[in-house]
Formats: structure tokens, sequence, C-alpha cells
């Protein structure tokens, strides 16, 4: 019985992986309770199949007087059963358990920003679900020069990509430089150089308007650097200059 | 394989028992694994699945109108994909975004509350810290910046108005003052005759004193005529008198009228004044402009003779008044910057003597009174055998600024001399000019 104890192990550990699998999104995820539930119609239709097998072979070898036969016929039935309850829930499952649990929302209902473009999005990047969450910066869009006293504009187009197309907590992080003769400084930007936001998956714009002081000489450049991680992974950077004129 | 002769090759035929259990054993793993199922993301039908909230509108319109109460005129909200409520609408800055986040988060909790921020932020926090911090930043890099010679030299012969406004010899200087400050190694932005237009000198003044810094070196010459100096708040010796630009209108009725439009249309001496007051290594300003009553060639009237009578048949002549000129916005040191980063001893203390040495000098080409005088008809004067073109002063101070290798007392002296002596010569000793001369720097410092 060592055969028959591993290959048990190893379902249960694909389920294991499928459920440690799934990021921890901002939008809730109810793939949890929906994988239980699918698991326990398997169950209840697999389980059910088998019975009716065994008793349809019984009964079936006992009204043909195959008595000697009848083990054997329950044995088959059931098998058959159990087969057929488990090919109707690989079907039905996932239905049954979304009318059940009508507090749940399935992708396809979801009504998304159509500015988001999220299906164009994925397929722009060559999107797999199996890459994890993803962000790309498009664009960091400065004007080429700017006068003091205006107020620098700095659009930063993003796209967002989750496994489950919901929503991930991305890590946003702005540096501002000026250069002046040469020489570069730093704008220290105590509290809110990194935040972290909530966004929908798919293309989004984040607007930005540092204002540029009235002593910043003609000539200064500023050097503006943007960055994005989600998921844990290393930041995306774009750096943009913007002339003093 | 390889049998012996005769051996028999016959597989021997599996027992009963061992095909039950063998069948056995397979159902037994087929049924386990039917049992534990498989995930819900590899059957029929899946798709990504999440948790739906139902908040009931009576609550929306509570929270509609708690946003109202508490003064979020532009704040909105409306369900997100999963009817989260979601704050919409536009808001002053992230205060304001915050106190609504509370607002929605003590009607329907923290799980029903959408995570989305507003993108509707007029001010953002980010936005005033990069304010605040600009400053600094810019002075932390403006004073790691080399430093510069910069020079403004203005001059004008004749003014567009020249059937109104007499000629100065102002260009004529000019240029010479430009090949000296280009010769100690100054950027010289020269507005000559048309060029020194109103608008140009203005905008000049005001690029220069964006962009000037301690460390900077300043040199300003301007040469034209100046206006009629006016009292100021400050008292009678601290006098405004502004500039004549290249277009500086002197149209009108009478001599009133003229003034005011030549007052009008003139650059504020103010402008220089503000320029030359800001922190600096190093600043020089060289004016030879005054005021003289007959520089506008108006008709005779009634108060033209009143003016004449009073000042005893001459005509009336102000020079710069040296006083709006000096004091201590001019000289005080106050502006220093503190160098608090770790650096080499030698490199703070280069740092700290920038600010110690900063250095303010004033010439004038003449005193009160004067006027600034030059050969007449446009001609030429010999400076030992030198032949120059110009005014007295400027053409002598920068001759013998040349001769004393760039030591300005040395040189102010002596063509202070010279100009005395030449103009008591050419007015049959009716006339003195005396030029002016102020500088904090001590002669062996006060190099050009």
């Amino acid at each position: 019985m060592k055969f028959v104890k591993h290959a048990a192990s190893v379902a249960l550990a694909i389920v294991g992986f499928n459920l440690v699998a799934m990021p921890a999104l901002a939008q809730e995820s109810a793939y949890a309770d929906l994988d239980a539930c699918t698991t326990g119609e398997q169950r209840r239709l697999a389980v059910k199949g088998a019975a009716i097998g065994l008793f349809s072979g019984l009964g079936g070898a006992l009204l043909t007087g195959n008595k000697d036969k009848a083990g054997k016929a329950a044995l088959l039935g059931a098998a058959g059963g159990l087969a057929a309850g488990w090919a109707t829930a690989y079907y039905t499952a996932v239905d049954t358990c979304t009318k059940q649990n009508p507090n749940w929302i399935t992708a396809s209902s979801l009504v998304r920003d159509p500015s988001k473009s999220l299906a164009q999005v994925k397929k722009e990047h060559n999107y797999k679900a199996n890459q994890g969450v993803q962000v790309h910066l498009q664009d960091v869009s400065v004007p080429a020069s700017i006068k003091p006293g205006e107020k620098l504009a700095i659009d930063t187009t993003y796209d967002v990509l989750t496994p489950t197309d919901a929503e991930a907590p991305v890590v946003f992080e702005r540096k501002l430089f000026v250069t002046t003769e040469g020489n570069e400084v730093e704008i220290n930007i105590p509290n809110e150089a990194r935040i972290e936001r909530t966004v929908e998956a798919g293309r989004s714009v984040e607007k930005l308007s540092f204002p540029v002081s009235a002593a910043a000489p003609a000539g200064a450049i500023y050097r503006v650097i943007m960055s994005a991680s989600a998921g844990g992974k290393a930041p995306v950077t774009m750096t943009k200059n913007v002339t003093v004129s | 394989m390889r049998g012996w002769p005769g051996a028999a090759r016959v597989r021997p035929s599996p027992a009963p028992t061992m095909i039950t259990s063998a069948f056995l054993r397979a159902a037994v793993v087929a049924v386990a694994l039917v049992l534990s199922g498989c995930a819900a993301n590899q059957l029929h039908g899946y798709q990504h699945t999440y948790y739906a909230y139902n908040v009931p509108e009576p609550l929306m319109q509570s929270i509609q109108a708690k946003l109202r109460q508490h003064g979020l005129a532009g704040a909105a909200i409306k369900r997100d994909l999963v009817g989260r409520v979601q704050l919409v609408g536009s808001y002053a800055n992230e205060d304001e975004v915050d106190r609504a986040f509370m607002i929605v988060q003590s009607v329907v909790g923290i799980k029903s509350t959408s995570p989305f921020y507003p993108a509707e932020v007029r001010v953002k926090r980010i936005e005033d810290e990069v304010r605040q911090q600009q400053v600094a930043a810019l002075s932390e890099a403006e004073r790691r910046a080399p430093a510069r010679n910069i020079a403004l030299v203005v001059g004008i012969n004749t003014f567009k108005d020249h059937t109104r406004i007499s000629a100065v010899p102002g260009e004529d200087d000019a240029r010479v003052v430009v090949k000296a400050a280009r010769g100690a190694d100054y950027q010289v932005t020269e507005l000559l005759g048309p060029n020194a237009t109103k608008a140009n000198i203005e905008r000049e003044l005001g690029r220069i004193e964006r962009t000037l810094r301690p460390q900077d070196q300043l040199f300003v010459y301007i040469s034209s005529h100046g206006n009629a100096p006016l009292p100021t708040s400050r008292g009678g010796d601290q006098r405004k008198m502004s500039i004549v630009a290249w277009d500086s209108n002197a149209g009108g009725a009478d001599r009133t009228e003229q003034e005011l439009n030549l007052q009008r249309t003139s650059v504020s001496d103010t402008l220089v004044q503000n320029l030359a007051r800001r922190p600096t290594r190093n600043t020089r300003i060289f004016i030879d402009t005054c005021y003289s009553g007959d520089m506008l060639r108006g008709f005779p009237d009634q108060s033209g003779g009143y003016i004449l009578a009073t000042n005893g048949g001459q005509v009336e002549r102000a020079g710069l008044p040296l006083q709006s000129w000096t004091g201590v916005a001019y000289t005080a040191k106050a502006i220093r910057f503190v160098d608090d980063r770790p650096r080499p001893d030698e490199v703070r203390q280069e740092k700290a003597d920038i600010a110690a040495d900063r250095a303010y000098a004033i010439i004038t080409a003449t005193s009160e009174g004067e006027l600034s005088l030059a050969p007449e008809s446009n001609g030429t004067f010999m400076l030992g055998n030198r032949e120059l073109k110009g005014s007295y002063f400027t053409q002598a101070f920068f001759a013998f600024l040349e001769e004393e290798k760039g030591h300005v007392e040395p040189a102010f002296d002596r063509a202070r001399q010279f100009t005395s002596d030449m103009v008591r010569k050419v007015s049959g000793a009716r006339m003195t000019q005396v030029p002016r001369h102020f500088a904090t720097e001590t002669a062996v410092l006060n190099r050009f």
C-alpha cells in the first residue's frame, strides 16, 4: 500500500499548491471558498454516482440470476457510477457553486473601465497568469522645458497585470533632482516619495504637478525618476529631464 | 536472454489472487484521486471569482450626506467592480481624501470600502513637499556651482527720440568697457545703441538677478541720461533717478508732460539697485549717468525760465545720489551659507571666505550737480599718446585700469585727476567734474 499513500499525498500537494499560489490581492478573491465548494461537489457527485452504480450493478446481477457474479457487477457498477459522477461534477461543479453563492461575483460579470483595456494590455505584454503580478511603466510624460514659477506636469502611464485580473497594491517611488551648472542635488521628499496605492488591473495614469521654484535659474535641469513595483518584484523605473528656460 | 539447451522459455501465468490485488490497488487510488477532487481552476467553466458587496442604498445615501455635511462638496461615491463603496469626485487636497475615507469606513466598514484612491486631488502632499524642499535644494545646487563673472554693459549714443533727447557718448564708452570686461574674464551682456531698449534692459536685469549666485562676481556699467531725481520716503539724499533707455519717449505738450513721459518710459534705477543688493562675492557698479536740465530739447516756456532764474541762469543738474547706492543694504554680509556637511577643513574654510569676502563698489562719473563731459561734436581727446573717443572719465579710467593691471583704486585716482583737470580746462574753470568711488574692499584686493 506504499504506492497508494504516495499517490494520495501527491494529489493533496497539488491542491495545496493551488491554494498557496494565489497572490494576496486587495480585491478579495473567493477562490478558496470556490475551491472547497467544487471539491465537495465533486465528492458528492462521485459518491452519489458510485452508490447508484453499485446498486444498479448489484440489482442487475440479482435480477438476471447471476448471483455468483453479483459482487463483481456491484464493483463494476460502483466504478462506473463514480466515474460518471466525477465527470458530471467536472462540468457542473463551478456553475453549481457560483449559483449556490450569490455573494460571489465572477470575472465575466465585472463591468471594467473600458479605458483600462485590460485585454489589450495583456495582449500587448503577452501576459500569462503564471508570470504573477507585473507592473510596466509605459510612459512618463513631461514637457521639454518649463519656466520658473510654473508647474511641472508629470503624467505616468503604467500597466498592472495580475493572475486573476484583480486589483493589486503597487508601490510607487518618486525622486526629483535639480542640476545647475553641472551640480545635481536631490530634492528631498521626506514623506511622500514612496507611496502604496491599490490599482485596478489594466492601464492607468497617475498625474502629478510639481511646482518649479520661481528662483530656478534658466538652464537648470529637473530630473524626474518614477518607479513602480508590485508582487515583491524589483521596481521598474523611468527617468525624464526637464530644462528651465 | 540466453537459456540452457532444452530449458523451457515459459513465463508463469499470474495467479488469480495477484490480479485481484492489483485491481483493488488501482481502484483505491482512483477513488482517492476522485474524492480528493481537482482544483477549482482545473474544472470546466472556471473563471476568477470575487466576493461581492451589496451595500444597502440607505447607507450609500448616508455617506453622501456625511460628505456634504463635512464640507467635501466635490466628493462623490460609486460602487466599484465588486460593489464596495469607492471615492470619486474632486478633492482640494489629500487631507480631504483622508476625511472622505474615514466617513465611508465609519458607515460601511473597512472591507466594504474600496481602496482605490480618487484621481482628482488638486494638491497632493508630495507637491507640497517638493515646493517646500526645492528652495533648499536649489540653494545647495547653486552653492556647489562654480563662480562666474557676470557683466551687463549698457551704453547709448543717440536716442530713438533724438529730436527731443540730446546725444551722449554712452555707446563709445560702453565698447571700451565691454573690451575691458571680456579681458577680465567676464561673461558680458552688452546692450548698445538701439539694443538698449527699456524692455531689453529690464529683461536682462531681471535675468541676471534671478541667476546671480553668492559666489559670482557682478559688474554693471550704464552710460546714458538720467531722469530728474525724485525724493523718496528715505530722505532727500536717497532720491530715485531712472535711466533713459534708447526707446524712451520725451514727447509732450509742455515740460511736465515731457518729463512724465520720459520717466514712464525709462528704466527704474530701483531695478539696478535691487541687483546691486544681491549677495555676491563681488559687485561693481559703474554709472556714468546724470541728470541735466538741458537734456530735453524742449521749447522755452514759463517754467523753464523760472527754473533758470532760480538757478542763477544755469541749467539744473544732478549727479547720481550716492547715498541711494550705498549703505547697509549693499554692503552687509548678512546672507551666508552655513556649510554643515562633512567636508575637509580647507574646503569649509574656503566656503566661509567666500561669504566673508563679499565686496561692493560703486563708481560714478560725477558728483552731485555735475555733468559728465566729453569732447564736443563727438570728437576725440588725447591721454598721453593715446587718442580716445568718448567721455573723459570712462575712457581715462579704463585706459588707466589697463596700465594699473586691473587695480581699481590707482586707476580711479588717476582718472579722477585727469577728468577734473580736463573739465576745468575745457570749461575755462566754469565747471567741475569729480568722479566718486565707494568700495568696501581694501585697495590691494580691489582689482577688476
